[in-house]
């Protein structure tokens, strides 16, 4: 919504009205005053003349006219008297009537009797006329009689016409003292009222006047230092608001030399400190949003460290593995690993680094590697931990460390040597038992001192038995209510799957344990590895080796096809196999050596679902699934020759994998027995 | 390993495989039966007793079967479920005439 600026108007209309009241306010007061000393003056005026009216005239004549009502000389005399009084004064006391009276002295009578009368505007009343009294004065009058009170002034205003009458009396005295008469004078006031207005506009006029001057000057003087100067404050900061992101500098005109300018001053700093702080915190979002993307970046670095390709090794049937890591946070600190150390011996890490966050995850990697290398190079999961230890402490000022469970087994024989520096138990399911928490003996973790020993253990594993290996992230999973998931807990979830293949017993797992933690925040890394061992089946000599020559391909397919002949496969499924051994072979014979030398080698292991056929060459690294398929809607002149075939092999086997590893191409073939 | 036989009609050449044609022997049936495409309008290949065909064998098919489409034409034969599914879903059996 759009404010208007009204602060002129209301200090306007705040003006007019303290001159409105001040002005009311002095015309009522002064009035007031010059009313109460004007009428003070009349008064007195008045009492002058009746006094003077009761010295002259002589009281003891007084009883002779009331009760004769006979006029004699003296009577006309004092007429006249009171005439030319009553005229003389009219000017400048406004006398109305002057009369002499006598109140009736029977009591209930409200009457009173006129002995003389002078009316300079009216016809007077004649001798022993009478006339009521108004009200209260008939009282009044008794106690001038009685000399209770030796003047009365009274002031009212005609009910009928307003005007405003002061009334004075004082009593004639007879040459006894006693009272003789009343002698009263009225006065109309009206001439005070016209001349208080008169003195009022006199003095009023000009004040106002004086009055509005200062007003205009007052109001020129606050738009010109006041509200300009904070119109023109408030358009620049509509500027700046505007043209917050341009180098241009904001001057604010103002110069009234006062504490606006100071606030146009303190706002132009302000202004300048602003922008500055944009331009800090643009650059702080943008330094953001970089580590943002770099944390992304060092998250997938660190999966992709991990072994996180399932099946991991499709070409062995004599074990089974399947691994997760659940950071808590983008990058975590657990780590699980597992590689062939040969043929016949998997290695398996599962490790938990102290602390979270990227310190954690650089740890991490340090610690994987450093465990891969000590374990390749043949040491025994001790000596690995031992040498790791010793390369950590001898320069780990960070003081970081980690907990480790390593373990090799010899897919051979089923014995599994382990050992554990200060990381969670083993879960063990040996043969087809339930899942156990395995008590094993703990080392001191790795990084923590230097030439701590530790020692292996050894456990004899049946065939089909499982390890299950774990980060703390599990057993202290923690729900809304504070509890622990705990190994009962995960005892439980196992058993419940032990039967399952490791991947469905680790996806059963994390669902229970994210049920359980429900709405809390996951508190720490989740990192899981289960490995099944099931061992080899007795098959003897299961594998071909041959040169790269076209004659040598039969050889391979005739291995195949002796090898499969007592399988339960149909003779289309045979011819099938065989087929796609001859384009397999075939491929790295014309192409995975060039012009040189080479050998290709078949394996062919059986499982109670089918045959699994691996195929290695040490060759050019060459992916053939990843070659397209032809396109086999094309006529025979649009054809090509190529490309067919792994496109056969593709359709007739039921599964195809390829890795490179240890600078082997290994293509997995499976084809499974007849339902 | 791969035998084949070869019969003469008129201007019709019927070759009988027993075997397998593969890597191994498509290059030497290659050499037996390309250069007669010059000298017969057909060619018949009995396929009765070949085991399978591999993609090698594909290629030779499909090199008679443009060589003859302006004459009289090639045609398989007798083709057994293992390669009668390898030259549908390879699309080979849309394009060859099979018998």
């Amino acid at each position: 919504m759009k404010k208007k600026g009204n602060i002129t108007k209301r200090t306007l209309v705040s003006v007019l009205l303290a001159a409105a009241v001040l002005i009311g306010s002095i015309s009522v007061s002064t009035g007031l005053q010059l009313r109460k000393v004007l009428i003070e003056k009349y008064t007195d005026f008045a009492l002058s003349y009746v006094n003077a009216a009761a010295e002259f005239i002589d009281g003891d004549r007084i009883e002779l006219y009331y009760s004769t009502g006979a006029k004699d000389a003296y009577y006309e005399e004092i007429s006249k008297y009171l005439n030319s009084t009553a005229d003389s004064s009219a000017k400048e006391a406004n006398i109305k009537y002057f009369y002499v009276l006598i109140p009736d002295s029977v009591p209930d009578s409200d009457l009173y009797t006129y002995i003389w009368d002078a009316e300079p505007y009216d016809e007077p009343m004649d001798l022993l006329e009478k006339y009521p009294f108004s009200e209260g004065a008939k009282e009044r009058a008794q106690k001038i009689y009685n000399k209770e009170i030796t003047e009365d002034v009274q002031s009212y205003i005609d009910a009928e016409d307003g005007t405003h009458t002061l009334t004075v009396s004082v009593p004639l005295l007879d040459s006894n003292g006693d009272v003789a008469a009343i002698i009263a004078a009225d006065l109309s006031v009206s001439g005070i009222n016209n001349a208080l207005v008169r003195i009022i506009s006199s003095i009023l006029i000009p004040v106002a006047g004086i009055m509005l001057l200062t007003m205009i000057l007052f109001y020129f003087i606050t738009k010109r230092k006041i509200i300009e100067p904070i119109v023109k404050l408030q358009s620049a900061a509509e500027g700046i608001v505007d043209h917050i992101e341009s180098d241009e500098p904001v001057n604010i005109d103002v110069h009234t030399n006062d504490e606006i300018e100071m606030l146009a001053d303190s706002f132009t700093g302000m202004t300048d400190k602003l922008r500055e702080y944009i331009k800090q915190n643009e650059t702080i979002t943008a330094e953001k949003e970089r580590i943002g993307a770099e944390l992304e970046l060092a998250t997938r670095i660190q999966a992709d460290m991990l072994p996180n390709i399932f099946p991991a090794f499709p070409e062995r049937i004599d074990f089974d593995i399947y691994a997760v890591m659940t950071p808590a946070k983008e990058v975590g600190g657990d780590f699980y690993d597992f590689f062939l150390i040969d043929d016949t011996h998997l290695a398996l890490v599962v490790a938990d680094v102290s602390g979270k966050g990227v310190p954690a995850a650089l740890f991490m990697m340090m610690s994987k590697i450093l465990i891969q290398n000590q374990v390749m190079s043949g040491k025994s999961p001790a000596e690995a931990l031992e040498a790791v230890n010793s390369q950590i402490c001898s320069n780990n000022r960070e003081e970081m460390f980690v907990t480790v469970w390593l373990g090799i087994l010899d897919l051979e024989t089923g014995l599994l040597i382990a050992a554990n520096a200060g990381h969670e138990k083993p879960i063990i399911r040996n043969g087809s038992g339930d899942f156990e928490l395995f008590k094993d003996r703990h080392g001191f973790v790795i990084g923590g001192m230097d030439g701590v020993k530790y020692r292996n253990y050894e456990i004899q594993l049946e065939k089909g038995s499982s390890v299950f290996v774990f980060t703390d992230g599990l057993v202290e999973a923690t729900s809304e209510n504070d509890e622990l998931f705990g190994a009962e807990r995960t005892l439980e979830v196992l058993n419940k799957v032990k039967d399952e293949t490791p991947e469905t017993i680790l996806k059963k797992t994390e669902e229970a344990v994210n049920a359980f933690v429900g709405a809390a925040d996951p508190f720490d890394d989740l990192t899981m590895l289960c490995v099944k061992y099931t061992g080899r089946e007795d098959g003897g000599e299961n594998e071909i080796t041959i040169e790269n020559e076209v004659s040598e391909i039969a050889k391979a397919v005739d291995f195949v096809s002796l090898k499969t002949e007592d399988l339960p496969f149909s003779f289309k499924d045979r011819n099938q196999i065989e087929v796609a051994v001859d384009e397999i072979m075939s491929n790295i014979v014309n192409y995975a050596y060039g012009d040189k030398k080479g050998k290709a080698t078949l394996k062919l292991q059986t499982d109670e679902e089918g045959i699994i056929i691996t195929v290695e060459d040490s060759g050019i690294p060459y992916n053939p699934l990843e070659k397209e398929d032809p396109d086999i809607t094309l006529s025979a002149e649009e054809r090509g020759i190529g490309g067919y075939g792994i496109f056969i092999v593709k359709k007739v086997m039921d599964e195809i994998a390829y890795r490179h590893a240890e600078g082997k191409n290994i293509l997995t073939m499976r084809k499974f027995f007849l339902k | 390993m791969l035998n084949y036989e070869k019969k003469t009609e008129g201007s019709v050449l019927t070759v009988i495989l027993d075997g397998k044609l593969d890597t191994g022997t498509a290059p030497e049936l290659t050499a037996a039966v390309e250069p007669e495409t010059d000298n017969f309008d057909k060619i018949v290949l009995d396929m009765e007793n070949l085991k399978y065909i591999s993609s090698a064998g594909l290629r030779l098919l499909l090199s008679l079967h443009k060589k003859m489409a302006s004459k009289g034409g090639f045609i398989i034969k007798n083709v057994n479920e293992t390669n009668m599914e390898i030259l549908e879903f390879t699309g080979f059996a849309d394009i060859l005439n099979i018998e």
